[in-house]
């Protein structure tokens, strides 16, 4: 998420008055943010996704200067025509359809500025372009270039121009291959035979959407007038992007002017502030914030938050929501900027009058139970990771490869599947383990993964035990004897078989059920039955963990 | 030490460290261990043991002395009898000067191995050189003729004495032996090791003070309990400072013991237990949570897409028309939703679920409110493993839906909550995508007086509830047990609550801080 740096003496430059360093602190994450870290100097706060208007100090100042009711209600930004132009070549509709872009003139700007600037462009890039894919942002000094623009789709070779950072012309086929921001974005335009590019009446290139702007136009401590350029694949996306940085513009003096965006069949003039009007009624407010409100409380907070609020009625108000503001769709979202208005640490706490009664999930009834038999056994709980590999799963543990739940894009080689038996994790134990003092008896409950295309989900989730033991002379008995006794203890009998499980050593290996017995002590094959294995793990199994004394084992799996 | 501290020592002495310290008193107070066994008929593995005990309390003092004790074996006596090898050549050339390599054993009657080591030594020793396969003596081996070189001398002085104690021999047969030592099979060099055993000042004194041989009960036995004889038996006193092997219980791992502490609190807040896959489609893990399809949450790079199976089934065509609905235009909530195309194909996708968000939006789509429900499970993000991270942890989830709950009431579950867990719980303005109000919860931590980010909470949206077929608000808090449980045990590794060491698991006190009062 974006983190926004700044210092104290920034802040209140732009904010124009002086408040403590405390203030600040106590103040940020009331309106919407989690303060990082700060020191005497500077300060470090992230701010929530749908906030990107909190993304430059300019931003931050105007919600600050509500709080401070230096200035409250919505923030008046008047525009006024430019008259100048941006004519979109129509052969961008399946390459990049959606251009906008206005003019600001009289701004200052120092070292400080231009570098919260470009944080500012990056962060909306991230947040609200998706890097560039949906929205990519350009700045430029207006007085280097000669209006009108054309936004128009070229061929590779057709153009060159110098690059930012660079000195020399390339060709835009070029820039994709050599320049370090073209050959990191080029994938955006990869399925493309023209790329897209705005330039001025004298052909002067001002940027290369969504790759990189011209050297030409790039911003100066003494760059007075820009023109923003906001391209993408989403319009209402470009619009917010390009209201966010205008309006941030706007509160620090510089004056708004519109341009025509001209398309084939259209005309618009951009950009447009109109607030956007929503109602809220206070009754709602009331009953989901629990507390009592006026309609004149309800507009001093919505005041205070920077929203235009207006009594049309004693328990209707007309909220008028400025247009860089993404984060407001339903009157719940109002709801909580009134809420924040009054600042949720104010909202006293109190338990609902509900009678519920309370079932615990019986599978962890289960669990806990037998948990109790193990470690009466004197076993320790371990706890794996359900992700492993298929060498760990299936070839250091002798078994063929079968159909199991496999992870697209795995954060490793060693985390490409999900589980289907719990043996291997208590071997990785062990072997993590190896130093520590024997004997060693661990167990672990938890679910496994099976392949089941008649489910949902095309799977299904299994619970089962397994434990292991491992000293110098753990043997067949002291492994059945374990078994019989849990199995025991969870009301079965044990019925055996021998077992071919390749992960044992051959001829000391039982398979068996757990069978509840009824009245007179009868199979009785309806009630379930719990099914699972046992014995000497093989050697060769023992040496591919790395391992050196005998290990016995079971794992026993639930049915429902 | 006074005498009192001396009585508790002899009294503290079993009947075999009595008896060693008897024995020594009778030799003049130092003896070998095998004088002892004699005298008070006992077996050495007795003694020694009594031995170590003895000197572990200060009582005596064990001498321990390694000697060499060098001999022949079969084929060293054989060469000292009838000469090294090399010697049995030296005397062949001595009387023919040369002889030709290939007819050296048939000369010597040596075999072909023993030729071989000969030969070496020869050259060694300087007493031949070879020439075009032909072996001439040289002046030195003439010289040699008559004396015996340093092994040589060792050889016939062992076969004399049998064996030699090796202390402080003189050069030549230092030399020798050396020599010897290089050559396989020749001489046995075996370690003597012989004890002494003798009385300390502060055993003299216990001595002085006097031991009383009768014998005295250790282990109380079934025998004693039923004849009745332990009426007249003296039962030693035991040393409670000795070494004792160590017990080992078994263990509940410390993250269930938090998981157990968790459940029970929403148990005894009234709030049913319910569970889920973790393998969930991305309708059920963001969809229905109103989370936009192209959210940066739902990236490659921070979910688990799942390869096998790669899709999973769409729940009832009317909800997923409503999900559907909701995302494009915002259905008939009265938002205006995320205005895309809603793909259901996207939404089909199998996930390792990312939170336990979606067993609540099941348990809601299923149940009518009034209701408190939680559930605590397994999520996955795509995290590294790193001491902060982990691809895998534990989230729990509650709701509570009904009529008339309102935020404060959300602010007072989630108090009442945290105070149940031993915390100190604020607030502040958070963003979750599925929930308005959003709100995290701070804990306050006394021992670092510092205020920590434990969980998130909020209020459905309407754009989730709407599409469930929810009429009534839900509340919703939730937090990451792992961060609790790494701040309840005092780590700061998250790998060690999965990658444990078993010396932790068995040393961490399960008492965890509670006590009576």
């Amino acid at each position: 998420m974006p983190v926004i740096n700044f210092s104290y003496e920034y802040f209140n430059q732009v904010l124009g008055r002086k408040i403590t360093k405390d203030q600040l602190i106590d103040m940020l994450p009331m309106i919407g943010s989690d303060i990082e870290h700060y020191d005497d100097e500077l300060v470090k706060v992230e701010f929530f996704p749908n906030r990107p208007d909190h993304y430059s100090v300019e931003g931050i100042t105007r919600t600050v200067k509500g709080f401070l009711k230096m200035e409250e209600g919505l923030p008046d930004y008047t525009v006024s025509k430019s008259g100048i132009s941006m004519t979109v070549d129509p052969e961008l509709r399946e390459l990049r359809p959606y251009t906008v872009c206005c003019i600001i003139e009289g701004i200052s700007l120092d070292e400080n500025r231009l570098k919260g600037l470009m944080e500012f462009q990056e962060n909306l890039h991230w947040v609200l372009g998706r890097d560039r894919k949906k929205v990519a942002i350009g700045i430029h000094n207006l007085d280097v270039l000669k209006p009108p623009f054309t936004y128009k789709a070229v061929k590779p070779d057709e153009y060159s121009f110098v690059a930012l950072e660079t000195s020399h012309k390339m060709t835009l086929q070029e820039i994709l291959e050599d320049h370090k921001k073209g050959k990191k974005y080029a994938h955006l335009l990869d399925k493309f035979d023209k790329y897209p590019l705005i330039t001025d009446s004298e052909d002067n290139v001002l940027s290369m959407p969504p790759i990189i702007n011209g050297e030409l136009t790039k911003l100066t401590e003494n760059t007075v007038n820009v023109l923003i350029d906001v391209t993408g694949t989403d319009e209402r996306a470009v619009n917010f992007a390009l209201n966010i940085i205008a309006c941030s513009f706007a509160e620090t003096g510089g004056s708004i002017k519109s341009m025509d965006v001209i398309y084939n069949d259209r005309t618009v003039e951009i950009p447009d502030l109109t607030p956007k009007k929503m109602c809220v009624n206070i009754v709602n407010a009331r009953k989901i914030l629990g507390i009592e409100l006026s309609a004149d409380d309800v507009v001093d907070m919505l005041h205070r938050v920077r929203l235009g609020a207006e009594k049309e009625s004693n328990d209707k108000i007309a909220v008028l929501i400025p247009a860089y503001r993404i984060d407001i769709l339903h009157e719940v979202d109002i709801i909580e900027n009134i809420a924040i208005g009054y600042c949720i640490r104010k909202i006293k706490a109190e338990l609902p009058e509900i009678a519920t009664v309370a079932y615990p999930d019986i599978s962890k009834t289960f669990e806990n139970r037998i948990r109790e038999i193990m470690i009466g056994m004197g076993f320790y709980e371990v706890m794996s990771l359900m992700l492993t590999n298929e060498k760990q799963h299936y070839v250091n543990m002798r078994l063929d490869e079968d159909d199991h739940v496999m992870v697209a894009q795995p954060i490793s080689q060693d985390r490409t599947m999900i589980r289907k038996s719990l043996l291997n994790g208590l071997m990785e134990f062990l072997e993590d383990n190896k130093h520590e003092e024997l004997p060693q008896k661990i167990f672990e409950v938890g679910d496994v993964a099976y392949i089941d295309s008649n489910t949902e989900t095309g799977t299904v989730i299994l619970k089962k035990i397994a434990c292991t033991v491992t000293h110098s002379n753990a043997n067949f008995t002291e492994i059945k004897s374990i078994t019989d006794s849990f199995v025991s203890n969870l009301g079965l009998k044990m019925k055996l078989e021998p077992s071919n499980h390749p992960s044992f050593i051959k001829g000391r290996c039982a398979a068996f059920k757990g069978i509840y017995g009824d009245i007179e002590g009868n199979e009785d094959n309806n009630k379930g039955f719990v099914k699972g294995f046992f014995g000497e793990i093989d050697p060769e199994v023992i040496t591919n963990f790395e391992l050196e004394y005998p290990i016995i084992a079971f794992e026993i799996e639930f049915n429902d | 030490m006074n005498d009192m501290e001396l009585q508790k020592i002899i009294d503290e002495l079993h009947i075999y460290e009595k008896k060693v310290l008897k024995g020594l008193e009778s030799e003049g107070y130092e003896a070998k261990p095998e004088e002892i066994v004699k005298s008070q008929n006992m077996d050495i593995k007795s003694v020694m043991s009594a031995a170590g005990i003895l000197e572990s309390r200060g009582l005596i003092k064990v001498q321990k002395d390694v000697q060499d004790i060098i001999s022949l074996t079969d084929n060293g006596k054989q060469y000292a009898e009838q000469g090294l090898p090399e010697r049995i050549i030296l005397k062949s050339l001595g009387l023919k000067n040369s002889i030709p390599m290939k007819e050296i054993s048939k000369e010597t009657g040596l075999n072909a191995s023993e030729v071989k080591i000969a030969m070496g030594w020869l050259v060694r020793k300087k007493w031949a050189v070879i020439n075009k396969g032909i072996i001439e003596i040289t002046d030195e081996g003439k010289n040699a003729l008559g004396t015996e070189s340093n092994d040589e001398q060792f050889l016939t002085k062992l076969l004399e004495m049998q064996q030699i104690l090796f202390l402080e021999p003189s050069k030549i047969l230092k030399t020798g032996f050396n020599l010897l030592k290089q050559r396989k099979g020749i001489i046995n060099v075996k370690k003597d090791v012989n004890y002494l055993l003798i009385v300390t000042d502060e055993g003299e004194k216990i001595l002085e003070l006097g031991i009383d041989l009768t014998p005295t009960a250790t282990q109380l036995t079934h025998e004693q309990l039923k004849t009745g004889s332990w009426k007249s038996l003296k039962f030693r006193s035991y040393d409670i400072n000795a070494e004792h092997p160590e017990t080992f219980p078994g263990k509940i791992h410390p993250l269930t013991r938090i998981i157990e502490e968790i459940r029970e609190v929403f148990l005894n807040m009234g709030f049913t237990e319910s569970s889920g896959n973790i393998l969930e489609s991305a309708f059920w893990n963001f969809d229905c949570l109103f989370q936009p399809q192209d959210h940066a949450a739902r990236e490659m790079q921070d979910t688990f897409y799942i390869k096998n199976p790669k899709h999973s089934k769409l729940p009832a065509d009317d909800l997923v028309k409503r999900v559907s609905d909701i995302h494009e235009n915002g259905g008939t909530t009265g938002s205006e939703g995320w205005q895309y195309d809603w793909d259901r194909e996207i939404a089909k996708q199998s996930v390792l679920r990312t939170h336990t968000t979606c067993v609540s939006a099941r348990f809601l789509y299923e149940k009518k409110p009034p209701l408190k429900m939680f559930s605590v499970g397994r999520v996955f993000r795509r995290e590294t493993i790193t001491y902060k991270h982990l691809p895998e942890f534990h989230q729990v989830e509650g709701i509570v839906a009904a009529e008339d709950i309102n935020y404060k009431n959300l602010l007072g579950i989630i108090e009442e909550f945290y105070h149940k867990l031993g915390f100190k719980v604020r607030f502040r303005p958070a963003y979750f995508p599925y929930t308005y109000l959003s709100t995290e919860c701070e804990i306050y931590l006394p021992e670092k007086e510092s205020w920590i980010e434990l969980g998130g909470s909020g209020m459905f949206r309407p754009e989730v509830l709407e599409p469930l077929g929810v009429e009534t608000p839900v509340l919703a808090f939730g937090l990451g047990i792992e961060r609790l449980a790494m701040l309840k045990l005092g780590i700061t590794d998250i790998r060690m609550l999965y990658k444990s060491d078993i010396g932790w698991l068995r040393d961490l006190p399960v008492a965890d801080g509670i006590k009576l009062k």
